[in-house]
């Protein structure tokens, strides 16, 4: 596949929103939402519950029709083509496998449907079937399976017709951890294998950040953030991002200068210290005279002494996770702060809870967010 | 705004079938229609069936006058009073020792034998009770009204049965083992909480079967002795001589009785505790 | 110990069975006395002489049996088929068929369409459907009597319209008796295809159109395999009481149209041969036993499917 292909726009989303009810109960589960997944790529919607991500899955899908706006699949308008006329796939998170239909049946509806010949059908049904490990169960009723099992049967019976884009709505919230994370390896594994675009609804931060080639992070109908997992976490831009990928602290901090340029950067007093940080300025901050920023508890150090320290502070909890531990505090503001360090062994420092320690921070640990 | 309208006309519907929204709404007017004439038509003022001569109580006074009309509904009444009565009280012993217990030998068989009204056409039961019984009142002697209450009551326990079955599978067992456990004897906890948690499907069976007693024709036509006309009968009987809208007016009063009665019902099935 | 425990076990198990036989017995003695019982007493009626005005003879006879297929000639005593009551069963089973059938067409529609009514109007919908069910046959059949017979309201409004110009004879054929069973039963078929709607998951329905079914397809392929067990159930509840049907065709189908309900009560009234007329009625229970049969089974195999 050349270059320029793979970075051609699977599916373009315009403008889209849906609205449900009418006044005064209007609820807005999507509002003016935009944008571009491209093709082969493992994309993410990730969101509370609520935040309008399977609302989205459903509009490109073509259950439900959006209220406003446009959506593009391959350049072509599919705003108002039903779900039978898109070459779009479901996972479901229930996976509606047919009850009344063996696997096999199952996995050879949608090239029935589509008037394949049949050999080819049950050429595909047997690849379909070798892809997800299943020949054994061909026959069986999708009732006599197990939910893994039933799961793989819902990824093959939506990847059989070869479609271009693979909708998945949630499907490992039903399987237990040690299956969900067997599953997600095998996941990304078939998106590489078949080159299918997927589009991937999660409430669940830690499947999003593992599987996702990108990500975009929905609350109340709104896209916040579009990014590379990478970028999500570590550069979010607003609070609610922040706040719902990985743990996050955050400390009020007084603008003392900004320099232009692009980005902009400031000059950063943080609540309560003398210290003044350098931090590129998000452009719509640019005139303000306070900023809220933000710190991941890993990227903050702990030390013994308050001496040289960024802030300050007494133990309140400690909570050990194997490999790390996680250290609560209370700064001199009142305010709280988290911080996390690597377990190691023969590591000489154990505070106790009401000790007084100095957190330090580093530079580039410091990220201004734009709310 | 006009475009907005536009998106809502084509918005994609999952349930959609072409056609079956007509097909319905023409299903419920050709139930109601034939009803609403007839009810129409008891307040016309003419003699004329179909003829609109004007509005009128005429034909309600007119059956209200009739010696006939006035003993066959107040044999009806008797009749289903009792039927229903008798019908939901064994319906009720029945359902408390069929429901929330474990399978146990013949449980299968009193399931059946329960059912068994609605199973078999009533044409051959009736036939089957007009034999039984000429042989009984060869014996006895007995013409009364016993043969047509015992009848009733026994194609009414089936649905007299099903709503307090339903009501019983839907009733939490360990109810009554807390009440158990709060030191209440067997027969205070069946007093105590069995029955006013029973109680509106009791209800609800009793006025089933008051309304299909009320409504039977064939079962009684075959059992009843000569001059034991129910209502229902004594307008089967009229549909062979010249009818007149008197017909009209006592169906309308059946209908507004059944009308109410399943209302009732409805309401009392609805409700959860 | 242990035995003492385990025995205890089997005898409370043992009195609480004996406790639900008790409860339950008054009910079976009723319905043995006046349901079930007499059943059994027209199988033994089937085999006895007519008595010459009516009642029995006591008196083994196969004769009535012999009389529901065949007929003997009053003149030269030759045998053959009885197609009075040949004719009678097939138009029975014919015309059963057909209301079946219209139900069907009629009723799958209207289910569907109350299933998928939002919650709050579904119950209004359902209601709307009941009390047809629950108020008199004869007076349902009394109000179709009325709009199509000659000077009905149909014929007039026909009429009036210029459709028109003689009335349409419905009345007293058997045209009439399908509509009024049809009327009749209606409901029958509608409740049990709600129900096996109301589970119905929609879900289904949006995978189907996701690979590619059309709204055709999703019906006849996803929609109709799941819920036929409400289809299957509701078209039984509509064959066995029209096959059973003795009120309507008496009042629609006047005299001539006859259906076996209505045969059997002539042994009774003006035939005056009681072992005829509880062979007739043994036959209808015959039939109506291998339709139930049918449909247990059918309801047993999906039943079985939803075990596994």
């Amino acid at each position: 596949m050349s270059k320029t292909k793979k970075d051609a726009i699977a599916i373009h989303v315009n403008g889209v929103g849906k609205y449900f009810g009418s006044e005064p109960n209007l609820v807005k589960a999507l509002d003016n939402v935009s944008i571009d997944i491209r093709r082969n790529e493992f994309f993410t919607l990730l969101g509370p519950s609520g935040c309008g991500k399977t609302t989205l899955l459903r509009l490109i899908a073509g259950f439900e029709s959006p209220t406003f706006g446009q959506m593009l699949l391959d350049n072509q308008d599919i705003t108002n083509l039903p779900p039978y006329h898109r070459s779009v796939n479901t996972v479901f998170q229930s996976y509606a496998l047919f009850p009344h239909l063996t696997v096999a049946e199952n996995i050879s509806f949608g090239l029935e449907m589509l008037k394949k010949p049949k050999h080819e059908i049950s050429a595909t049904v047997d690849e379909m079937l070798a892809l997800v490990h299943m020949e054994e169960l061909k026959h069986r009723r999708t009732d006599q399976i197990s939910g893994g099992q039933q799961q793989r049967v819902a990824l093959a019976r939506a990847l059989a017709p070869k479609p271009d884009v693979l909708l998945l709505d949630e499907p490992l919230s039903a399987l237990d951890y040690k299956l969900r994370r067997g599953m997600q390896i095998e996941l990304k594994r078939l998106q590489l294998e078949t080159g299918i675009t997927f589009i991937f609804v999660t409430h669940d931060q830690e499947e999003a950040l593992t599987m996702s080639d990108r990500i975009a992070v929905m609350s109340n109908g709104h896209i916040l953030q579009v990014g590379t997992p990478n970028e999500i976490y570590y550069n979010p831009q607003e609070r609610f991002v922040a706040d719902f990928i990985g743990e996050s602290n955050f400390i009020e901090a007084e603008v003392v200068s900004v320099t232009k340029g692009r980005p902009a950067t400031a000059s950063l007093r943080l609540a309560g210290t003398r210290k003044t940080f350098k931090a590129n300025m998000p452009a719509s901050k640019s005139k303000d005279k306070t900023a809220t920023v933000f710190i991941r508890p890993e990227h903050a150090k702990l030390q013994k002494s308050t001496r040289g320290a960024t802030l300050t502070g007494t133990l309140t909890n400690m909570l050990f996770f194997g490999t790390d531990t996680n250290y609560h505090l209370e700064l001199d503001n009142g305010e709280a702060f988290v911080v996390r360090s690597q377990n190691e062994i023969g590591h000489a420092f154990h505070p106790a809870i009401g000790d007084k320690l100095g957190v330090v921070i580093d530079e580039q640990a410091i990220q201004v967010l734009k709310d | 705004m006009l475009n907005r309208l536009f998106w809502k006309k084509r918005e994609f519907s999952v349930t959609y079938q072409f056609g079956f929204a007509t097909i319905a709404l023409i299903c419920f007017f050709a139930l109601y229609a034939p009803i609403t004439t007839l009810v129409f038509y008891s307040f016309n003022a003419g003699n004329n069936l179909m003829l609109w001569e004007g509005f009128s109580f005429h034909w309600y006074v007119e059956a209200s006058k009739n010696e006939l009309v006035q003993e066959a509904a107040m044999r009806s009444l008797i009749i289903a009073v009792c039927a229903s009565l008798i019908s939901t009280l064994v319906a009720t012993m029945a359902a408390l020792g069929t429901t929330r217990t474990a399978p146990f030998k013949g449980q299968k068989l009193i399931f059946i034998m329960i059912n068994q009204p609605l199973m078999v056409p009533e044409i051959v039961t009736a036939v089957a009770l007009l034999i039984f019984f000429a042989i009984i009142k060869t014996f006895t002697n007995y013409y009364g009204l016993g043969y047509l209450i015992t009848a009733h009551a026994a194609f009414c326990v089936p649905f007299a049965y099903l709503p307090i079955k339903a009501r019983l599978d839907g009733m939490d067992l360990s109810m009554e083992t807390a009440a158990g456990d709060l030191y209440a004897t067997p027969f205070v906890v069946f007093r105590r909480i069995t029955l006013p948690l029973l109680w509106p499907g009791i209800l609800a069976g009793a006025m089933l079967s008051f309304v299909i007693s009320l409504d039977d024709v064939i079962i009684t036509e075959f059992v009843k002795t000569a001059g034991q006309d129910t209502l229902p009968t004594y307008m089967l009987g009229q549909l062979r001589r010249v009818i007149t809208p008197e017909i009209n007016a006592i169906s309308s009063v059946l209908l507004a009785v059944s009308l109410v009665v399943v209302t009732i019902f409805f309401l009392f099935t609805r409700k959860r505790y | 110990m242990a035995r003492k425990l385990s025995e205890m076990e089997a005898e409370r198990i043992k009195r609480k069975n004996l406790a639900n036989w008790l409860l339950s017995m008054p009910a079976l003695l009723l319905l043995l006395f006046a349901a079930s019982g007499p059943l059994l007493i027209v199988i033994f009626y089937s085999f006895l002489t007519p008595g010459n005005y009516g009642g029995i003879v006591w008196e083994f006879s196969g004769d009535a049996w012999f009389k529901v297929l065949f007929s003997q000639d009053i003149f030269d005593d030759t045998i053959s088929l009885s197609d009075a009551h040949l004719s009678i069963f097939w138009r029975s089973v014919q015309l059963s068929f057909l209301t079946t059938l219209i139900c069907l067409i009629l009723g799958f529609p209207t289910a569907y369409f109350i299933a998928t009514r939002p919650p709050k109007t579904r119950n209004i919908w359902l209601f709307l459907i009941t009390i047809p069910f629950w108020t008199n046959l004869l007076i349902r059949t009394f109000a179709i009597l009325e709009l199509i017979r000659n000077k009905g309201v149909v014929n007039n409004s026909l009429i009036s319209l210029g459709i028109i110009n003689e009335p349409i004879n419905m009345l007293y054929t058997d045209m009439a008796i399908v509509i009024g069973m049809t009327y009749v039963y209606l409901p029958l078929m509608v409740l049990p295809i709600y129900a096996a709607m109301e589970r119905f998951d929609f879900r289904y329905v949006e995978a189907g159109f996701d690979l590619y079914a059309s709204r055709f397809k999703v019906m006849w392929r996803i929609i109709l395999p799941i819920i036929k067990p409400g289809v299957i159930a509701g078209s039984i509840l509509v064959f066995v009481p029209s096959l059973g049907a003795y009120v309507t065709p008496r009042i629609l189908g006047g005299g001539k149209n006859l259906m076996i309900g209505n045969l059997i009560e002539l042994q009774f009234g003006q035939g005056k041969n009681w072992p005829l007329g509880a062979a007739l009625a043994v036959t209808m229970l015959l039939i109506v036993l291998l339709a139930l049969i049918f449909y247990m089974r059918i309801s047993q195999r999906s039943e079985q499917k939803d075990a596994q």
